[in-house]
């Protein structure tokens, strides 16, 4: 067997290679490895498991009934409850305390008259709007168009004194919530074609 | 015992063939036994092979307002600093002559209003300007698939394109291969990584875990004004299946063979 001997250790190097080469990748390799595909089958798990941060806008019915059904029926209805009031899931889950900025900057990032946003899309110039005052103090935030002051309307723009047929004992009597306010204040929140 | 050519080269090969076919064994019974109970695998809860998803963005309907920027950054934790987007709004504004100017301030996650972004463009004669939300495509023939060194990213059965940030090691060559620039290196996370600092590579998932539980992804439940939508791609009744039924669609540079999943109905020109 004399001249196997050099060919039989050679082989047995290579075997131990081979040995070794298997021995380290089963340890290496993870265990998901190439159950669907060259990847780490438990990823996916991983990615599908994160937890989420804004719910769905339906679960804030279930608790916020008279805001939602104002809501739902309004023109913002189209934009989610979370969109404004931000991520709700630690809200419904463990009573955090949901914010909301009342200032004219967050309707402006929508409202904002620009010319790139399309034209039928209800923009405003908002440095001849509303002065300085928030948007909230004359448009519900839950029902913009419904709750928000009349405009005035063509015929009477030019009406020097509003109250002529706005005040007491008048045409067109105001509202209980108008008590005691003066003439000069009712172009602050009633717009005519000025907008 | 002399051993001819011919006899070592029969035993030789029958030894080589001994190995390949044990290898091939224990190769194929680790696969099989795992058998992890994922809950994205077949049987589970969430069955990936029902769903193949798909994403549509109209640029005609978008404002801008960036609200769709802000809920993807809280809803999956991308970094403030250094900015990052998985999705931004692009404004394009194009003069009679012709010249697009693009901007995107810190994504759009702001909007586009205040003087601060807008008074570049005062004096300009504007021809058209518009917004375009953009995303990680979910490409189904992805460059950054194919360039991973150590196939860290790969795509799911129900379409979308992940990252295995355990085995990312940072190189950042899928961030130079992908064309859209969907994707960034997240700087710091502990936990995250092969070496628990992060370093490793981050992309928009479509909302993966969100999707997974039958809830649309962050930036579609925020848009007020319907600009994006998300469905599945094999059910006809799927919000995307109905507007492509309808639309005009276009996709972001077709002609590099990506085969992207975000169809955009109104997609201009100028638009890379």
């Amino acid at each position: 067997m004399e001249p196997m001997k050099h060919l039989i250790r050679a082989a047995l190097v290579v075997f131990l290679a081979v040995a070794v080469f298997f021995i380290l990748r089963s340890q290496l390799i993870p265990a998901s490895w190439g159950q669907y595909g060259l990847y780490r089958g438990e990823n996916v798990a991983e990615w599908a498991g994160l937890p989420m941060q804004y719910a769905d806008t339906p679960q804030c019915q279930a608790c916020h009934q008279s805001h939602y059904q104002q809501w739902s029926s309004s023109k913002h209805r189209g934009v989610s409850c979370e969109n404004c009031h931000g991520p709700a899931l630690s809200h419904i889950q463990a009573g955090a305390k949901v914010a909301i900025d009342r200032t004219r900057d967050l309707c402006a990032t929508c409202h904002a008259e620009l010319v790139s946003r399309p034209s039928h899309f209800p923009q405003v110039a908002l440095d001849s709007h509303g002065g300085q005052a928030p948007c909230i103090a004359c448009h519900s935030a839950h029902a913009p168009k419904a709750v928000s002051p009349p405009p005035i309307p063509r015929r009477v723009e030019g009406a020097s004194d509003c109250l002529a047929c706005h005040g007491s004992h008048a045409l067109l009597p105001l509202p209980p919530s108008h008590a005691g306010r003066t003439a000069d204040l009712c172009r602050n929140c009633h717009r005519g074609s000025e907008r | 015992m002399n051993l001819s050519r011919r006899d070592l080269i029969k035993k030789g090969g029958l030894i080589l063939l001994g190995v390949l076919v044990f290898e091939g064994l224990t190769n194929h019974r680790r696969s099989q036994s795992q058998g992890l109970a994922s809950p994205v695998a077949e049987g589970g809860p969430y069955d990936w092979g029902k769903h193949y998803w798909g994403f549509v963005v109209d640029t005609n309907k978008c404002i801008g307002c960036g609200r769709c920027v802000r809920a993807c950054k809280l809803e999956n934790r991308v970094p403030l600093e250094p900015e990052h987007h998985r999705t931004w709004v692009e404004r394009y504004v194009i003069t009679l002559e012709g010249e697009a100017y693009v901007d995107s301030p810190q994504g759009g996650i702001n909007g586009f209003a205040g003087e601060a972004v807008n008074v570049k463009y005062q004096n300009l004669k504007i021809r058209n300007s518009f917004f375009v939300p953009k995303l990680c495509n979910q490409c189904d023939n992805p460059p950054c698939v194919q360039v991973c060194p150590v196939a860290a990213t790969y795509r799911t059965k129900d379409g979308i394109i992940l990252v295995d940030q355990q085995r990312c090691i940072g190189c950042r060559y899928c961030i130079q291969a992908c064309p859209y620039g969907a994707r960034y290196l997240l700087p710091s996370r502990p936990g995250v990584g092969p070496l628990g600092e992060g370093g490793v590579v981050d992309k928009c998932t479509w909302c993966y875990h969100r999707i997974t539980r039958g809830v649309p992804p962050a930036c579609v439940e925020a848009c007020p004004v319907k600009a994006r939508a998300f469905g599945d791609l094999r059910t006809p009744e799927s919000p995307v299946r109905q507007i492509l039924a309808e639309a005009r669609i276009n996709v972001l540079k077709p002609d590099l063979g990506t085969r992207p999943k975000v169809y955009y109905v109104g997609l201009d020109l100028e638009v890379r």
